[in-house]
């Protein structure tokens, strides 16, 4: 059984279908990342796996769960967390209370501790900043932030939007770097990203969508080697 | 004349802090859902009211005795608190949140209903026949909170300054409500759930954050910071009216967009300030120009700071 499957997922924005039928699965263990342009439904799957955005039909389901009728906050406890596109983390707390925040549904003080830690060690720089209200760190940082405090969930699955968008390529380097280690410590990870080439070279499988359908889906590597992913994605 | 000034920082300070108490409530809501409960200054108002019925039930006047005036003024004090934070989160759950995604002028429109209807449920119990109202009839006539302090100076009969104990009371019971409600929102887990829902609320629901919660939690502390606002003023000012939510809300309010709307050291600072400008204003101009000088150094503030004092008008880094 996948731990996580969509099927038929149509989701509207007033009269307007962002998702005509999106059906997906991803494995415990896989990167699986969908790439797609702009609009083509991308945010809008993963705010529909969350509950930002309930599904108008359709079912999602997570570890042999229904989620369409779970509240998002409750969905989190379920060990499935969603760092959403532009980071959103609390400007005005510190580094060290968006990471609490992330804790925020668990009450095992070692294992939060343990987690602060781990954060830390995979950024560094987040340490050295804990005491920063999060909105005077530079984008680099942020998502960073956004990533540490997502962890400190300890999900089973990471949803994670965008988590290039705007940042350099050193650090777009560091943070693709990161998204692999967490897959091998054991995190499923579904990842929406603009820059499709890096996301398909570390990705195992990957979706492509347009206009809120499946167009194509395979393993990471027959769809990077694909010419009309080529043409569409990769600017060749 | 440094006689006068001292007496006038006092008043203006006492005043100040339950102007900053009442402007806790608005800005604590408006920090989370950016909407302004223009209800909170009645939910006050009928605290008040809760205060003034107990005095009456317990036969509490300037002739009993300390130990049950003390009793009395404690009781008082956490009936009116309970009994504020209980209606404010009932005014919510009835009536806003019905309407959190609907346009921004719906549950505005209908904060101001909620408010007329508490005038009237004021001017209604202000108008029951029991002897601690004088006996009923005068429905909207001002009644007299006894008082449970004794109406000592503390500074000695002959001084010109005078400082009773309701006044020690009104900064010293005021000032521990702002530290706690301080600790609670920097240092609990409720509170750090408040700042964040605050800051993003789609974030703070990804985050496992029941904001509906969050919500609920908002609007009973700034309903308990009212009530209890309401008896210290009530201890203060020695009356109790079905119009007292009115004035003081639309003060509180001021206080709250002054020092920076949704921050919680602005509200404290805009009461403040707005007490000592009232003080001195209607000391050394006069009190019939109250208003006008009031709002117009109001005005002149918010032309120079259109955020307020402590409002930010930064962006943050996206």
């Amino acid at each position: 059984m996948a731990l996580l499957e969509l099927r038929d997922v149509r989701a509207k924005y007033g009269a307007i279908e962002a998702l005509k039928g999106i059906s997906l699965t991803v494995e415990a263990g896989e990167i699986v990342t969908l790439i797609g342009a702009n609009g083509a439904g991308k945010t809008t799957t993963l705010t529909s796996i969350s509950g930002l955005h309930k599904p108008s039909s359709g079912t999602v389901s997570f570890d042999g769960k229904d989620l369409t009728a779970v509240a998002p906050h409750d969905i989190v406890r379920l060990g499935l967390v969603h760092s959403p596109e532009g980071r959103r983390v609390f400007p005005r707390m510190t580094v060290a209370e968006n990471l609490e925040m992330g804790a925020y549904t668990r009450t095992d003080k070692p294992g939060i501790l343990a987690d602060f830690e781990r954060v830390y060690e995979l950024f560094p720089v987040l340490r050295e900043r804990k005491l920063q209200p999060a909105g005077t760190l530079s984008g680099g940082e942020q998502q960073m932030l956004a990533v540490g405090r997502a962890m400190m969930t300890r999900p089973k699955l990471l949803l994670l939007d965008e988590p290039s968008l705007g940042l350099a390529p050193l650090i777009v380097a560091r943070i693709f770097q990161v998204i692999q280690t967490l897959n091998q410590q054991g995190v499923t990870i579904l990842l929406v990203e603009q820059n499709a080439r890096m996301a398909l070279k570390i990705a195992h499988r990957a979706y492509v969508l347009e206009t809120g359908e499946v167009t194509m889906a395979g393993a990471a590597a027959d769809v990077l080697a694909d010419p009309r992913v080529a043409a569409a994605y990769l600017g060749e | 004349m440094l006689d006068t000034v001292l007496q006038q920082l006092l008043i203006g300070l006492t005043n100040g802090m339950v102007f900053a108490l009442v402007a806790l409530g608005y800005t604590m809501v408006y920090g989370i859902l950016e909407f302004i409960n223009f209800a909170h200054g009645d939910v006050f108002m009928l605290s008040a009211f809760v205060a003034l019925t107990l005095c009456g039930a317990l036969g509490l006047n300037e002739h009993s005795s300390a130990a049950a005036l003390a009793g009395g003024l404690l009781l008082c004090i956490v009936a009116s608190s309970v009994f504020g934070g209980l209606l404010n989160l009932l005014i919510d759950r009835v009536v806003y949140k019905p309407l959190r995604k609907a346009p921004k002028l719906a549950p505005l429109v209908s904060a101001i209903g909620v408010s007329f209807i508490l005038q009237n449920v004021g001017l209604f119990w202000g108008g029951m026949a029991m002897d601690v109202f004088g006996g009923g009839g005068q429905a909207a006539a001002p009644k007299a909170f006894p008082n449970l302090l004794p109406a000592t100076n503390l500074l000695g009969a002959t001084s010109k300054i005078t400082l009773q104990p309701k006044d020690v009371l009104v900064i010293g019971a005021s000032l521990v409500m702002m530290t706690a409600l301080y600790g609670i929102v920097r240092f609990t887990k409720l509170g750090k759930a408040m700042r964040a829902t605050a800051q993003d609320p789609s974030a703070a629901r990804l985050m496992g954050i029941d904001v509906d919660q969050v919500v609920a939690a908002t609007f009973l502390i700034g309903g308990a910071l009212g009530g209890f606002a309401s008896v210290i003023y009530s201890l203060y000012i020695n009356t109790v009216h079905y119009q007292m939510g009115y004035q003081n809300g639309l003060y509180a309010f001021t206080a709250a967009v002054v020092g920076g709307i949704g921050n919680i050291p602005g509200a404290v600072l805009g009461g403040l300030l707005l007490g000592l400008v009232r003080a001195f204003s209607d000391q050394f101009i006069g009190a019939q120009w109250q208003p006008a000088v009031l709002f117009g150094i109001l005005i002149v503030i918010l032309v120079f700071r259109p955020a307020g004092l402590l409002g930010s008008t930064a962006r943050e880094k996206v």
